[in-house]
């Protein structure tokens, strides 16, 4: 079934029993692109979602239909936000995949003295990545420190990272970092 | 007897300029951004002025009170919906710009396009109108889509400080008296603009002067 | 955040200090306007007048970097006139506590005791520090509940700050002597009484300072004496500028410390016992619950959470396998990069992962960061969009030819396009949901780590013996990703916690309820012992809880069944500080918790004991003091030996400054402990210098993000704020001949950038120890990349910032350095 905006905004409704009225007019200027809209539209699932800039932790619900999102507001039932958003969270539909071409959505390799990336797949590229980092790790990791004591680290590589993961991801990742041996480790709590 | 309806209820004594109510009108109503990008003209005020894609804008303006404080005060530009619309009185074709019935709500229809656009914008007491590059012409549609839905207005719903209030036009007006009642001590000026004739109740805290209701030229924040 | 954003409603009066909470954390400004309605006052203190002060009831200017001489004045206001809380006070912190006979401020060097000015840092550890209470012969501390005693903390800091009166502090903040009575007024009076709070909102515009840590002791020790912690409305209220910079940082992706907070360990103690009994603190008060005495459970759970079945007793839980640090020396960003910078032989710091990070423009002294990157062999850059990181070798100055550092991009999922938790700055930790699929190659971030992993781990596998130092990367616990829909949930319940043995009611495999039920022999498993109690056996995901309460019952809105927060759901942390002795709450309209005679109703109280005293009057020795995790048990007007520059607040100049001696009178311009870097890129202004006169500060606004990767790519929001600015005063712009939107150059010692100049009345010059000084700001949220490529184009806030930092967090001082602007010829 073709979800329309109008039967979207059925589902959309804070308020529960409300009839939609016949529309005694026309709504041209809000369908500038809703042929498209509907082409493209399958059926909206709504999922909630926080919103990923700040640290006040809005909620949003999240219309996407066909793989594609198709509305993005504050989530009403929020207790913080209230439905309500600034203006970063009123523009998230712009940074949903699909919706914005400048998302990175391919692996860039740029060669050392190159002046331009070169594409290429996630199966080129972390073979190179695993055999840098071992070559680094390896060439300077130190199992005793100056004053003799162990250590088991290297100071070879750097890594800042990252407040824009999930929890569960910022849990992994220390724990890679760490299983590599790796002291410096830092992200924008300190910048 | 009681005009029925729907208004706005836009209180800038809690505005904080935010302008979520900017890219949420862009969103809900799918409105291009601006291209090119604009320039900064030594403000903060962007998009410079309203368009065929800016349904809304919020001016500010920075002018010192009479006890030396400053005052930094954020309005909300957009079609007022006006009760009795000078716009569909200029218009030559009846279907060009339309009222709902339920809400009030004036609306500029495909038919626009053929009217005289000049005029259009002579009739319209706050410079609103804008015409799209086919002719068409385009302003705020108070989101009718949404409120036969029962859902407020993408503005009204994005407002963090609930400054975009939405709802029965009596109700806002009650709210409208009851808020300047409670804001009397510390804004003795507070007034509402054109509320007999207009839909966007604006209330203001300082004095109406202290504020820039309308686009302006380059540079143009200070009073 | 001690208490969250809602609780803001409650305030009676808001201080909005070192933050603009309109502008950058928008959404906090529902609940200022709700407690506005309700009456409180609204203060707004900054150098310049924001979007927070167009709001606000009182607006105060002040000349960046002078927070302390103006909270200083507000402690004199308190001290001299006794407005203090005073049970809260007397039983609740160390104000009674008698400091060593050896401690002084020396106000002609403007030192403390045991300054040693070869290494730069003060005696706060020997067996000799001065920075120490009076015990008697029991090892007790030495008390005067009269606030009576010369040595007691209260009088100790009546003097301090008896030498920040109105004339010294308006002569150096540039604030209004009227304007400084007025907030002083304003912010004391309405809140030190029962029944009364006042918060502090602040962030960046506190910590980026040489003396950020002590910016905020000063406002802590404010709320302490007012009596502000743990109630409704009150607190010590940091904002957190990103969605998850509260979670990264309890996961501790951080040189210093590791998931919990725990220290990370140092090769001062190598094994696993001395670790423990370097960290864990005793405490000789009987009725201090020394909750930190718990750390032996945390490590170990820890461990066993890093490395499984391979942690065992007999190798100590594997603590040899976690890199150990040099004790004393600091790994920070800013560290980071200059090993980068220098690659000192022998210190070569040669590959590096940006991973959701643009350092070339989030860093102070950004230039010096880009050139490091150029010395690199290989970094790996991983963001949703592209950034001047990951093209840095072809940005402003940049020859790519003379650029060998070979750089992966990799493109991954924003935060609608996978499922896992964020925490905000309230400590809750909210679920969130994946509405769509990653874009074309994109890929969410755990994916990517597992994918390089496993592919590392292989490469030591096919080494086998002779491979350097292999064993952690072999035996790391990493069997998250057997469900591809699950691998949120299977990392979350790790980091809850399991246990490993029968116990009790719980089977070997159950999720563990919460932390008390760690222990310190291995049965139990817990990769963040703070977010025990998140994803339980009984409950599920506590994080995706979505039930409101009612405003009816819920009078100051905890929400308590709404997502997770640490610690066990404690929704306002000390919150054992807002009830009197009794257990009843100072605040009857706004209890946080109540002792009904059984229990504690309300929020989730810092532990169940009961009340300190039983309805008779006597002390119950089954209770416990408030601040639990404090050995003491109270909170700490004193700081004791906790921070680098001193136990208690003093005003220094920035490293950058328009004064060539600290205005205090005394010797020391510079806190004498800030962290320097030296290299032939770290360029500092002298003091008072004439080619960069004007103070200028850096910030965000409300329209783009940070470094801006995530906005300025985004149509709706470029064309809210398009381009680089500068705001100055119309005085400075009438002196240098610059008309609003005219394009100016602003420059430091350490580069420049274009700008379009926005000429404005919400800057005025002020004027400091009699002269007139200009202060004009920048933001930083601009670059080359983003949204049109252009290499000659220099506008990142970051290129004009220092690289010198705050001893205590190694923050930079971007808040406060010094520059000059002309007009774009």
């Amino acid at each position: 079934m073709l979800v329309t905006r109008r039967e979207f905004l059925k589902t959309s409704a804070v308020t529960a029993g409300v009839a939609i009225t016949g529309m005694g007019f026309v709504l041209t200027p809000v369908e500038v692109h809703a042929a498209e809209l509907r082409k493209n539209l399958q059926e909206a699932v709504r999922t909630t979602t926080i919103c990923p800039y700040c640290g006040v932790g809005c909620g949003f619900v999240v219309d996407s239909s066909g793989g594609k999102v198709i509305n993005i507001e504050g989530d009403p039932e929020h207790p913080i936000n209230e439905g309500t958003a600034c203006s970063k969270g009123s523009a998230l539909f712009q940074m949903a995949g699909g919706n914005n071409v400048n998302r990175l959505t391919t692996v860039r390799h740029r060669a050392p003295g190159a002046d331009e990336w070169t594409e290429m797949t996630w199966e080129q590229a972390i073979p190179l990545i695993a055999q840098r980092i071992k070559a680094t790790r390896d060439a300077t990791f130190e199992t005793t420190s100056a004053t003799g004591a162990t250590v088991n680290r290297t100071l070879g590589i750097g890594s800042l990272g990252s407040a824009a993961m999930d929890n569960e991801e910022c849990w992994l990742y220390q724990k890679f970092l760490r299983a590599l041996g790796m002291v410096y480790i830092e992200h924008q709590a300190r910048n | 007897m009681a005009v029925n309806g729907k208004s706005f209820l836009i209180d800038t004594t809690k505005c904080f300029a935010c302008r979520s109510c900017q890219v949420a009108c862009k969103q809900w109503n799918e409105l291009a951004a601006e291209d090119p990008v604009p320039t900064n003209r030594g403000t903060y005020e962007n998009p410079p002025d309203l368009s065929h894609t800016q349904w809304l804008l919020i001016h500010f303006n920075e002018a010192e009170r009479a006890d030396g404080t400053l005052a930094w005060n954020f309005v909300r530009n957009s079609c007022r919906h006006c009760i009795d619309a000078p716009c569909k009185q200029a218009a030559q074709n009846t279907d060009s710009i339309t009222i709902d019935a339920e809400t009030g709500a004036v609306l500029f229809q495909e038919g626009t396009r053929n009217e005289s656009f000049k005029e259009i914008l002579r009739a319209c007491p706050f410079d609103v109108p804008r015409q799209g590059p086919d002719g068409q012409m385009f302003k705020c549609v108070m989101c009718v889509d949404r409120v036969h839905n029962d859902l407020l207005p993408a503005c009204a719903t994005a407002c963090p400080s609930d400054a975009i209030e939405f709802g029965d036009r009596q109700d806002m007006l009650d709210a409208a008296d009851a808020r300047l009642e409670a804001i009397r001590p510390d804004f003795p000026d507070a007034a509402v603009l054109d509320r007999h004739d207009v839909r966007l109740l604006i209330l203001l805290g300082d004095r109406e002067s202290m504020h820039r209701l309308r686009a302006a030229p380059a540079a143009a924040d200070a009073e | 955040m001690t208490n969250h954003w809602i609780d803001i409603k409650n305030s009676d009066v808001i201080l909005i200090m070192g933050s603009n909470a309109a502008e950058n954390h928008p959404i906090s400004f529902r609940w200022v306007t709700e407690a506005r309605v309700a009456g409180a006052k609204l203060i707004s203190v900054d150098p310049r007048f924001t979007r927070t002060s167009s709001k606000a009831d009182i607006y105060a200017p002040l000349r960046s970097g002078t927070d302390i001489a103006f909270l200083g004045g507000m402690l004199k206001y308190i001290l001299d006139n006794g407005l203090i809380h005073e049970e809260s006070v007397k039983e609740y912190t160390n104000a009674s506590f008698l400091v060593d006979e050896g401690y002084e401020f020396d106000t002609v060097t403007g030192l403390f005791s045991g300054y040693d000015a070869t290494t730069k840092k003060y005696d706060r550890e020997s067996a000799t520090t001065t920075w120490r209470f009076q015990t008697d012969g029991d090892g007790v501390i030495l008390r005067d509940k009269t606030l009576a005693n010369p040595r007691c903390v209260y009088q100790i800091l009546k003097a301090h700050y008896s030498r920040y009166d109105l004339d010294t502090v308006s002569a150096i903040t540039g604030t209004p002597k009227d304007k400084l009575q007025e907030v002083y007024e304003t912010y004391v009076g309405s809140s030190y009484q029962s029944g009364k709070a006042g918060t502090i909102m602040y962030a960046m515009g506190w910590t980026q300072h040489t003396v950020g840590a002590q910016n905020i002791r000063a406002m802590a020790m404010i709320q302490l004496l007012l009596g502000n912690i743990g109630v409704a409305g009150g607190g010590v209220n940091a904002l957190r500028g990103e969605s998850n910079v509260q979670g990264s940082t309890d996961h501790c992706l951080l040189y210093h410390i590791l998931p919990g907070y725990l220290q990370s360990p140092e090769d001062a103690y190598p094994t696993l016992d001395d670790y423990i009994t370097k960290w864990t603190p005793t405490t000789n008060e009987p009725r201090s619950a020394n909750w930190w005495g718990n750390y032996r459970k945390y490590m170990v759970s820890y461990l066993k959470s890093m490395y499984g079945a391979a942690a065992t007793a007999a190798n100590n839980f594997a603590y040899e396998w976690l890199p150990k640090r040099d004790k004393g020396v600091p790994y920070a960003w800013q560290c980071m990069f200059d090993a980068m910078y220098r690659q000192a032989a022998g210190q070569e710091l040669k590959g590096f992962f940006a991973w959701g990070q643009n350092p070339a423009n989030s860093s102070a002294n950004a230039n010096k960061v880009r050139q490091a990157l150029a010395k690199l062999d290989w970094m790996v850059c991983v963001n949703i969009y592209p950034t001047e990181t990951a093209e840095f070798w072809r940005g402003p100055g940049m020859d790519p030819a003379n650029v060998q550092t070979e750089v992966f991009q990799l493109p991954c999922a924003a935060s609608i396009e996978k499922e896992g938790s964020i925490t905000n700055s309230g400590r809750w930790a909210q679920w969130r949901y994946k509405a769509i699929d990653p874009p074309g190659e994109a890929k969410p971030d755990a994916e990517i780590m597992n994918e390089i992993f496993a592919a590392v781990k292989a490469l030591y596998e096919a080494e086998g013996t002779g491979a350097v130092f292999p064993d952690p990367i072999l035996n790391v616990k990493w069997d998250y990703f057997d469900d591809p829909d699950k691998i949120s949930d299977a990392i979350a319940k790790e980091i809850n916690g399991y246990f490993l043995v029968d116990s009790g009611d719980y089977q070997a495999g159950d999720l563990v309820p919460n932390f008390v039920s760690l222990a310190d022999d291995g049965t139990t498993s817990s990769g963040n012992w703070l977010y025990c109690d998140s994803y339980t056996k009984e409950e599920g995901n506590l994080m995706a809880r979505r039930t409101r309460s009612d405003a009816a019952t819920d009078v100051i809105g905890l929400n308590p069944e709404w997502a997770w927060c640490w610690p066990l759901n404690r929704r306002i942390v000390y919150n054992r500080a807002s009830v009197d002795l009794f257990g009843q709450p100072y605040d009857s309209e706004h209890p946080v918790i109540t002792w009904d005679g059984e229990g504690w109703v309300g929020d989730v109280p810092d532990g169940g004991w009961p009340p300190l005293k039983n309805p008779d009057g006597i002390d119950n020795p089954d209770s416990r003091l408030p601040y639990i995790m404090e050995p003491n048990g109270v909170g700490r007007v004193f700081g004791v030996n906790k921070m680098a520059d001193g136990p208690i607040p003093e005003h220094y100049e920035p490293l950058e400054s328009p004064l060539a001696s600290n205005p205090m009178g005394h010797g020391q311009r510079l806190n004498p402990t800030a962290l320097l870097c030296d290299s032939d890129l770290d360029l500092v202004a002298p003091p008072a210098d004439a080619t960069y006169p004007i103070v200028c500060s850096t910030y965000r606004m409300v329209e783009h993000w940070q470094t801006g990767v995530m906005t300025r790519w985004t149509p709706w929001l470029n064309e809210l704020q398009p381009e680089m600015f500068v705001e100055m005063s119309e005085e400075l712009a009438a002196e240098k001949g610059i008309a609003s939107g005219e394009r100016v150059r602003v420059r430091s010692i350490r580069g420049e950038v274009q700008a379009v100049a926005i000429v404005t009345k919400r800057f005025k010059p002020f004027t400091i120890m009699g002269e007139t000084v200009h202060q004009v700001g920048v933001p930083w949220c601009f670059g080359w990349y983003a949204p049109n490529p252009d290499n000659t184009r220099v506008t990142n806030g970051n290129l004009l910032t220092p690289n010198v930092g705050d001893p205590n967090t190694r923050i930079p001082e971007s808040k406060a350095f010094m520059v000059d602007v002309v007009k774009e010829a």
